[in-house]
């Protein structure tokens, strides 16, 4: 195992030598307005997103804070492990997914 | 002491990351009968050394109306943050050049975090184009993630440790973990594809659908930095594949010489896991955005989640 | 003073800063990764006092999947600029 000092002294010398990297490019620097300009006034446009995927980001949610827990203490609470991972698996399942 | 090896391995990981980068344009070319990169260096090794040289000498362009903070320090930070993860990675012994306790979670967490670094420079730009492929990414991100976790956490079950040094050493006196969790390898290599932007999920950088997505302003030295981290990322993701599922440095070994061995057989386990990766990407077509999310949810994930309770239960019977 | 105090005391200064700048700033796309930094920072002081398990899992819900749901939230709101002349 490293110590601390090490891990943090390594981080600062990669962002020094990424630094290091991005400046010694080129920085002519042109200024443009935008490619698309056309004389015409295009009023600001909403993107498109289908509503079921509202819930899957509520599930991946769910997913990503407990798993890793979940999995690194299943050998020594395995009932309580197991039911935290049924119930997690069964939001997936119950959501109404719909059409998608 | 530990600068001076930080230094070294930076510059050699850079390296080997372009020499990644050459191996899969030029699997992909043969898939597709070309010859692809011939005249730079042998056979066009040097390829992507030229192209990165390239493009530090252009000029860069900049749309009126874009937040120049955000656009400077987003190349820096994720090229930084991609490095800081390599470090971690055991290639000429169990331990890498940094260990921590817990140091799966550590390089899982950056490499999301380089994703939220994409999402904020697709957002920084005034272009339509820009905040769709940003859009698209942060769909994209809540699918492929799940899987990989599942995946992830039934390797750390089997080996029944978080730290990257038990779960080499766990590999070198069993069996590779991939024997006891081969839909999990599945899982993880489809969501590799997708997290590097290949093929069947190229959909942030389209360039026929969204003329370009979160890259479409970008130019000079912020894409070559930009280019960099996308290989040193395929870099990163293939040693995760080795490491945690094919036994990482592990095979017979002569006494006495085992730095050089070991690193030799990351290498080639290293240089496999790269060709099916570029060799899927040569056969198949791009998806759709719904079409994907429909792939990870309902067929990847219970794939994963099968496999992960699988092993929950023969541990618990004590086989494992 | 030890290498720990002294540590201590300028990852404090530097999340009082960035905390100050989720608060004030007026763009919001900032405000993401400044919340980013911010988290980061509060995982890199845990790892001083000792608590490695609580660094790395603070490392990966705060500082990775709450940005993500700030700034898909955003990206969803806004729709990209008007084109105009």
């Amino acid at each position: 195992m490293s110590s601390l000092v090490d891990v943090l002294v390594s981080l600062i010398v990669v962002c020094i030598i990424s630094t290091i990297t991005y400046f010694t490019g080129k920085s002519i620097k042109r200024v443009n307005k935008n490619p698309f300009a056309s004389g015409e006034t295009i009023p600001p446009q909403r993107i498109q997103y289908l509503l079921p995927w509202l819930f899957s980001l509520i599930v991946f949610v769910a997913i990503d804070a407990t798993l890793l827990l979940i999995a690194v203490s299943a050998p020594s609470v395995l009932l309580t492990a197991l039911a935290c991972l049924a119930l997690v698996l069964l939001s997936f399942l119950l959501m109404p997914w719909g059409e998608t | 002491m530990i600068t001076v090896y930080v230094i070294i391995a930076s510059i050699l990981f850079l390296l080997l990351s372009m020499l990644l980068e050459w191996v899969d344009r030029k699997v992909y070319a043969h898939v597709q009968h070309r010859v692809g990169p011939f005249v730079t260096g042998y056979h066009g090794i040097l390829q992507p050394l030229a192209d990165f040289l390239k493009l530090m000498n252009k000029e860069e362009v900049i749309v009126e109306g874009s937040d120049e903070f955000l656009l400077h320090a987003m190349p820096i930070l994720s090229l930084s943050l991609v490095l800081f993860a390599l470090l971690f990675i055991p290639i000429t012994s169990i331990e890498g050049i940094l260990s921590l306790r817990g140091d799966l979670i550590i390089i899982l967490a950056v490499s999301v975090i380089i994703h939220v670094l994409y999402i904020v420079t697709g957002l920084s730009q005034p272009s339509f184009f820009a905040s769709v492929g940003a859009a698209r990414w942060g769909q994209l991100l809540v699918s492929f993630e799940v899987p990989l976790l599942l995946s992830v956490a039934s390797a750390a079950l089997v080996a029944n440790s978080i730290t990257l040094s038990d779960i080499v050493s766990f590999q070198i006196s069993n069996f590779p973990i991939g024997f006891f969790a081969p839909l999990s390898l599945l899982a993880t290599l489809f969501s590799s594809l997708a997290k590097l932007e290949k093929t069947p999920f190229s959909i942030p950088d389209a360039e026929t659908e969204i003329a370009g997505g979160w890259l479409v302003e970008i130019s000079g030295r912020r894409l070559a930095i930009f280019r960099i981290v996308t290989d040193a990322k395929y870099l990163l993701l293939s040693s995760l594949v080795v490491t945690l599922f094919l036994g990482g440095p592990s095979g017979p070994v002569l006494p006495g010489l085992e730095p050089i061995m070991y690193t030799l057989w990351f290498l080639i386990k290293l240089i496999i896991v790269a060709m099916i990766l570029s060799y899927i990407r040569g056969i198949v077509a791009r998806y759709r955005i719904d079409q994907a999310i429909r792939l990870f949810w309902f067929r990847i994930t219970p794939l994963a989640a099968l496999n992960l309770v699988v092993l929950i239960v023969l541990s618990t019977i004590g086989v494992i | 003073m030890t290498w720990e105090e002294i540590a201590q005391i300028i990852i404090s200064i530097f999340i009082i800063l960035s905390a100050l700048a989720v608060a004030e700033t007026k763009k919001v796309v900032r405000m993401a990764l400044a919340f980013c930094v911010m988290s980061i920072l509060i995982a890199a002081m845990f790892l001083i006092l000792s608590a490695p398990y609580a660094a790395t899992f603070q490392l990966a819900i705060y500082a990775g999947f709450i940005p993500i749901i700030i700034l898909v939230a955003i990206a969803l709101m806004r729709g990209g600029e008007g084109i105009e002349d």
